[in-house]
């Protein structure tokens, strides 16, 4: 109701002009898929995109060219309003970069930016375009980066996570994934309460996803069926892209034809899902093995949980659908 | 198996593209058939040699014949088109072959619109006289750059054109590689081929009546086509809602893709080849924002009927989920009588 209850979250991502901010950002957030990136010019200007998401977070993009000299002035003149109170910082830097030192340098800056004024926020580094580099040379030429931006976060005194992406496969939808479940408040309290769902409803998986972008951003296992417990994070996370893609694409298609959808039901000769919307962020999916599981059941087990999550994400409710 | 083994004997409909070049017809060809996104369509290559694919579909064996447009038809011996590609042939059969033509004409291009037309002339005349078993159609195509006073003027300009053919019912479909438009032409296509195809019209339009079912389609899970639907009277959001269920069975066959590789990994058997996840017994439902709820039923490994329900309807789910599964029941065995 009262604008002031939304406390806003504020997440720049910051990157070289060219380094796939915007690709990045219409992928994940907008009604954009891979195919579509060709589309896009070049952010020619300082974008200022703000992109909702669990209702009350804020993205943020800016340009750190380092060649740019507006740049400069940014850095000098608006420093403090771009980066104070900044809960999350994710910078890009492309692995194929013609000007790899200025990349530093901007990433640099950045970093010392958010010490002065952000010290708690936690900061993301996306090694981007990946897909660039042979398979045979990924690892290795990605080890020496994450070294090299390693140190330079210490001499900061920060913490940083490094990771590989690329709008072409999973890892951008892993790495988000990552992103935005760092920003969900009392996960702990999420987790516990998906895990004694998924006991009592029997299912294999428990997942949740955020309703905008169809990221996941709780997964939950139960092994007390006899299945067996090998968690193999490729796999997962190859499975969670799979689901967000699918999930996402069909809600775009729905977005395009002015409509939406609200709940999803299968039922095949080896598995049963549900998936529903499930508080105002959040769609909830339970998956079983046993194609035989009665679907009113989970009906129920999901109108149960639900106002005890509504209440957990009380604190960022806000009067708006996305 | 037996799956693979009833597909073997399904009746082949051999589709031709022809046109002139860059008039669409690879683009076509490959979005249907080969899954190329609207985004990806400027990266389609010219085509120079005749170029044949077969792939199954839920309904036939499907043989598709891709004609370069920098070539004439009329400069290809009559007596080589039943030979294969490979023996400089069409490969579309001899004279009782079920042969559906494509007329593909750019109508974003004003300037060969005119030659088309005469060149379609001629390609209709020979091809007629080679196979009195033949379908012809038009695609006027690009339909998207034009708005619709240009498409109804070039639509009309062409129908008085083919009126002089005077023939076996030339049909125009105006078409767009970059909506469902081309969907829906190419599904009208196969369905005069189909033998079946009145017979399934009738039991759907039953089974409409009886389960309280707003629209039904029967789709080919693979490329959406649909061979049969309804006869309700289409509704100017008829193209959304037929839009709505492809992207339904793109997701649902997609998420259970997901899960079978992953029940395969689980029981230590992912080194074998996934077979396509989607099955005949699957049965899918997703509740729309408008009260309406979509349906999906598996009717065999490759073939889906799609329910467009209204939710109120639901109350009597029960009398819904009997005629449902009679349906299905009835599609599975008349598939079943035709391959035998
Ligand atoms: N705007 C628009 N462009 C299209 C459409 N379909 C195809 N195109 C474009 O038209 C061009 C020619 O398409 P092709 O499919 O190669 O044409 P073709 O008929 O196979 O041409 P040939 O191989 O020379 O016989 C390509 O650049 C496509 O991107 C459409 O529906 N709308
Ligand atoms: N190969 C490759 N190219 C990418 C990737 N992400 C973005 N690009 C390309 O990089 C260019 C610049 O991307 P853009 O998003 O505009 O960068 P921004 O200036 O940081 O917003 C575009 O041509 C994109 O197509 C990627 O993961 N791999
Ligand atoms: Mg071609």
């Amino acid at each position: 109701m009262s604008s002031k209850k939304v406390e806003r979250k504020k997440v720049l991502l910051m990157g070289k002009s060219g380094a796939g901010k915007t690709s990045m950002r219409s992928i994940i957030f907008a009604s954009y898929v891979a195919d579509d990136v060709y589309r896009l010019g070049m952010t020619m200007d300082i974008e200022h995109a703000h992109v909702r998401m669990l209702g009350n977070l804020v993205v943020n993009l800016w340009d750190c060219g380092g060649q740019d000299s507006f740049m400069d002035s940014y850095f000098m003149f608006q420093k403090e309003q771009i980066f104070k109170g900044c809960e999350v910082l994710i910078y890009v830097i492309d692995v194929k970069s013609e000007r790899p030192e200025a990349d530093l340098q901007g990433y640099r800056d950045c970093l010392a930016a958010i010490a002065d004024y952000s010290a708690n926020a936690k900061i993301f580094v996306l090694v981007h375009k990946m897909d660039l580099l042979l398979e045979s040379e990924k690892n290795a030429i990605f080890e020496v980066k994450k070294k090299e931006l390693e140190e330079i976060a210490h001499t900061n005194r920060l913490n940083v996570d490094i990771a590989k992406t690329s709008i072409w496969d999973k890892t951008l939808y892993s790495a988000w994934s990552k992103i935005v479940t760092q920003l969900i408040p009392k996960k702990e309290k999420f987790q516990t309460e998906l895990q004694n769902l998924a006991e009592q409803s029997g299912a294999n998986e428990v997942l949740l996803f955020e309703k905008a972008t169809m990221l996941n951003i709780c997964y939950i296992k139960n092994d007390a069926n006899g299945h067996k417990t090998e968690d193999d994070e490729d796999l997962i996370a190859e499975r969670m892209e799979g689901l967000s893609h699918y999930l996402k694409n069909f809600k775009l298609i729905c977005w395009r034809k002015a409509t939406n959808f609200e709940s999803l039901e299968i039922r095949t000769s080896t598995f049963s899902a549900i998936m529903q919307i499930f508080t105002d962020y959040t769609c909830i999916m339970l998956v079983s093995f046993n194609p035989d599981i009665p679907m009113w059941n989970w009906r129920k087990a999901i109108d149960r949980i639900r106002p005890k999550f509504q209440k957990l994400d009380q604190k960022n409710r806000r009067a708006q659908q996305y | 198996m037996e799956e693979k083994n009833s597909q073997e004997d399904l009746e082949e409909i051999i589709l031709l593209f022809l046109g002139p070049r860059l008039a669409g017809k690879t683009t076509i060809k490959e979005r249907i058939f080969d899954g190329l996104q609207p985004t990806q369509i400027i990266y389609v290559e010219q085509t120079i040699e005749v170029r044949v694919d077969t792939q199954m579909n839920a309904f036939a064996k499907m043989k598709i014949v891709d004609f370069p447009g920098m070539k004439d038809l009329s400069e290809v011996p009559q007596d080589t088109w039943h030979l294969p590609a490979s023996e400089n042939g069409l490969d579309i059969g001899d004279n009782t072959a079920k042969l559906a033509v494509i007329y593909v004409i750019d109508s974003q291009d004003g300037q060969s619109y005119r030659n088309a037309l005469t060149d379609l002339y001629k390609s209709a005349e020979l091809l007629k006289n080679y196979n009195k078993n033949l379908t012809f159609d038009i695609f006027m195509h690009k339909s998207d750059g034009l708005n619709e006073e240009e498409l109804n003027a070039i639509h009309d300009d062409t129908l008085s054109y083919i009126e002089n053919i005077n023939d076996v019912g030339i049909q125009i479909s105006t078409t767009s590689a970059m909506d469902q438009t081309i969907f829906d032409a190419m599904s009208k296509v196969i369905q005069k081929r189909i033998p079946e195809q009145a017979q399934l019209e009738k039991w759907l339009n039953l089974m409409i009546n009886n389960a309280n079912v707003a629209k039904a389609y029967l789709m080919d899970v693979r490329t959406k086509l649909f061979i049969a639907t309804d006869s309700s009277p289409a509704e100017n959001t008829q193209l959304s809602i037929y839009e709505i269920c492809s992207g339904m069975i793109e997701m649902v066959d997609g998420i259970s893709n997901v899960y079978e590789g992953a029940r395969l990994s689980e029981i230590g058997d992912s080194d074998e080849d996934i077979m396509p996840a989607f099955d005949e017994n699957h049965e899918s439902w997703v509740t729309m924002k408008e009260e309406i709820v979509l349906c999906l039923y598996g009717i065999t490994s490759n073939l889906a009927l799609v329910c467009v329900v209204r939710e109120d309807a639901l109350n009597q789910r029960g009398i819904m989920m009997y005629n449902l599964n009679l349906f299905r029941q009835t599609i599975r065995k008349t598939l079943e009588q035709s391959r035998t």
